[in-house]
């Protein structure tokens, strides 16, 4: 979602390293007394006070280099917090150049919405967001879910491969669209969802043995054959 | 003629935001004030608070072989190597990729969500009241458990984490260790 801010921050921290490498280096070398004269004279010696008097262009000349740095310095900082969101995205293919052809957007964030609505109703979902990046003409998708820790990553990832990124890319025309999602697992309990709770939900929804009535998991490992029929009923229900 | 099947797309590497941002609010501070420093030498003005006669008295003081600079130049250059192992190294991945049956979806969870969702889904079994989980490409689950008949809980303790980490791109090797409850 940040390619151009990782391009420039693998460029900006390697010629930032380099420059400071460098004139480490120099320095160190000096200090020792490698090259440059003896070591015991002054950083800044009468003959160097001399040259700087004889040529009055080198401050004016030494604080436009400052500047132009300096610019460029705050350029790279100011793109840190860019996100390469995508506005709209173009969903006919045709050219434009027949008489009357015209060109078809639709609000990125529309979809954007629809498809978090979409994640926001699967069981076990707090929260989900999604953004799309890359060029109106070939867009990518950025997803992050939140779960709850009882969640099964496994149905999430069902639902996103079966239901959710084939009906994306239908809608959009673009069947090579890549996505990347992002499933984050929350720290908090258990959101009360009686209706839509899946299977490992309902195995901790009471986790205290002293409480009557209560369902635990039996010793059988959990059948994945068993989520199945659930999931395909939800995802039929919505459609 | 058959298009090869697609790549199997891998989750992003980090864009190592936290060392970017520090190094360029640095860099860009102090090219502000070499700037202004620079004016003020060549306009012999005193700016900031700086006296331009204590710069250059400093600098006709202060000889090349002395500890301070010797000290800055070391220093530098081992912040320089560092910004340049930043800027070339690829970042890590900082999420445990999942397997998804989608070449073009790269899925990943955090670590430490996983094992939450892992540490879950093991107390979730019948019997099991606690569960600690430890190393990563060798993962040992001791779960505590105040049952005093623990047959097959072992077995039902790895089949539920075999199947909660069949997700992942490369699975870890699942060990299981029981463990009573003290009374």
């Amino acid at each position: 979602m940040r390619r151009r801010a990782a391009r420039g921050n693998r460029l900006g921290l390697a010629l930032l390293g380099l420059a400071l490498l460098a004139a480490g280096a120099a320095l160190t070398a000096r200090s020792r007394g490698w090259y440059g004269g003896p070591a015991a004279t002054s950083l800044y010696p009468p003959a160097a006070r001399h040259y700087l008097h004889a040529h009055p262009w080198i401050w004016p000349a030494a604080a436009a280099a400052a500047i132009i740095i300096g610019l460029a310095c705050l350029r790279w900082l100011l793109i840190q917090p860019r996100r390469d969101l995508l506005r709209h995205i173009r969903l006919d293919t045709g050219q434009g150049t027949e008489p009357g052809a015209g060109r078809t957007t639709l609000p990125a964030a529309a979809l954007a919405n629809v498809i978090e609505d979409d994640l926001a109703a699967q069981p076990g979902i707090r929260r989900a967001s999604a953004a799309l990046t890359g060029s109106p003409d070939q867009p990518q998708l950025w997803l992050a879910v939140t779960t709850d820790t009882q969640a099964d990553p496994g149905r999430l990832l069902s639902h996103l491969t079966s239901d959710l990124l084939p009906g994306v890319r239908t809608s959009l025309g673009q069947p090579d669209l890549a996505a990347t999602a992002r499933i984050i697992t929350t720290r908090r309990q258990l959101r009360p969802q009686p209706t839509l709770a899946s299977q490992p939900l309902t195995r901790r929804a009471a986790p205290h043995h002293d409480q009557p009535g209560h369902q635990r998991a039996s010793r059988q490992p959990p059948d994945p054959a068993d989520t199945q029929p659930q999931q395909q009923e939800t995802s039929e229900g919505r459609r | 003629m058959t298009s090869p099947p697609p790549v199997q797309a891998r989750m992003p590497r980090g864009s190592r935001p936290v060392t970017a941002f520090v190094a360029a609010l640095l860099a860009t501070c102090v090219c502000a004030f070499a700037a202004v420093q620079a004016i003020s030498l060549g306009l012999h003005h005193r700016t900031l608070g700086f006296s331009v006669h204590a710069i250059t008295r400093l600098g006709r003081t202060t000889h090349w072989d002395a500890p301070a600079v010797l000290t800055a130049g070391i220093a530098a250059a081992v912040i320089g190597i560092g910004l340049l192992a930043a800027g070339l190294l690829p970042p890590r991945r900082r999420v445990t990729e999942l397997a998804a049956a989608d070449p073009r979806l790269a899925a990943g969870i955090p670590p430490a969500g996983l094992r939450r969702a892992l540490r879950a889904a093991v107390t979730g079994i019948d019997g099991i009241t606690a569960a600690r989980l430890r190393g990563r490409r060798h993962l040992t689950i001791t779960a505590t458990t105040g049952l005093h008949d623990t047959t097959g809980l072992a077995e039902a303790i790895q089949a539920t984490a075999a199947q909660r980490l069949a997700l992942l791109a490369r699975p870890p090797a699942v060990r299981v260790r029981l463990r009573r409850e003290d009374h």
